[in-house]
């Protein structure tokens, strides 16, 4: 098998590049609805909440579920196309302090 | 008193009576006496914080148009564009500590002219935001937090090994993934307000 062209390199690169961002970009908006669903069950379990409240809750639980299965489609959507993270991945985060 | 004169100091004897329309000595009596809670200056004369004196309006039924702004309670501002999550977390907080004042806004920008307007206690920001993000927000806060007596507490949806390293260059006081135990987010708040950055756990402090 021959060894590969830089130019596989750089593409393969790149790739790895732009999976690594989804993958974190994906992490983030998974981690915020993940956070609600914790301080919400809490609020639940300790605050014995009144009839208004616990709607409340209950709808932030719902929308927070809501945007965990649309990071895990994300996911599965980056496990089968890398090259589609270049499209949803926010840029790399600066390497030193602004 | 005019009703749209706003108090934030500790009010004098003079001060009280003229907006209950009474004397001094009837405002003395009722320090005396406790029903109106008051401290001593050095100098000995009485000071009454404003909410101490809407405290005692209150209970006696004395319907007097009387705004304040009350100094005495810690304001904590939480900056996250997140809006469900700083919902929660402010839920969260005013469970856990009610005597705290919170203020939500998902703007950065408006964070920091809060933080003049407000000088809270505790600022709570995110690092993933739009306009501006959280770095920057720390940056523009370095010196106002040497000015006033301000801790900063950084949550972030994604703490990987370079956003941390950065973090710990920052002015941020602790910093706490935002899927931390609940205990834990809330004993970080508490000391931090008391600005008890020693008993917050090693591996929070900058």
């Amino acid at each position: 098998m021959p060894p590969p062209q830089q130019s596989e390199l750089d593409e393969l690169q790149t790739q790895i590049t732009n999976l690594k961002a989804g993958i974190r970009e994906v992490a983030h908006e998974i981690n915020n609805p993940l956070g609600v669903l914790r301080m919400a069950a809490y609020l639940m379990e300790t605050t014995n909440p009144d009839e208004a409240k616990r709607k409340h809750y209950m709808s932030l639980l719902n929308s927070s579920i809501d945007r965990i299965e649309t990071g895990l489609k994300r996911l599965r959507a980056l496990r089968e196309n890398p090259s589609t993270a270049a499209t949803h991945a926010s840029p790399e985060p600066p390497t030193k302090q602004p | 008193m005019s009703s749209n004169v706003t108090y934030k100091k500790p009010l004098g004897v003079g001060q009280v009576a003229t907006v209950c329309t009474v004397s001094k000595k009837t405002v003395l009596n009722w320090i005396y006496e406790g029903a109106l809670k008051a401290f001593t200056t050095y100098g000995g004369h009485y000071r009454i914080w404003p909410v101490n004196l809407k405290k005692f309006l209150d209970s006696s039924g004395m319907d007097i148009p009387f705004e304040y702004v009350d100094e005495t309670a810690t304001h904590v501002l939480i900056i996250d564009d997140e809006k469900p999550y700083a919902q929660m977390l402010k839920s969260v907080i005013s469970a856990e500590l009610p005597s705290v004042e919170i203020t939500t806004t998902d703007d950065g920008f408006e964070g920091l002219l809060l933080i003049g307007e407000m000088k809270p206690r505790l600022v709570i920001l995110d690092v993933k935001m739009p306009k501006i993000d959280g770095f920057q927000v720390l940056e523009l806060l370095k010196s106002r937090k040497a000015e006033h007596d301000m801790k900063i507490l950084v949550v972030s949806g994604f703490l990987n090994p370079e956003t941390k390293e950065q973090l710990a260059k920052t002015c941020a006081d602790a910093v706490l993934d935002k899927l931390s135990d609940i205990s834990l987010l809330v004993k970080t708040v508490a000391a931090l307000i008391r600005s008890d950055v020693g008993a917050l756990q090693e591996e929070l402090v900058r």
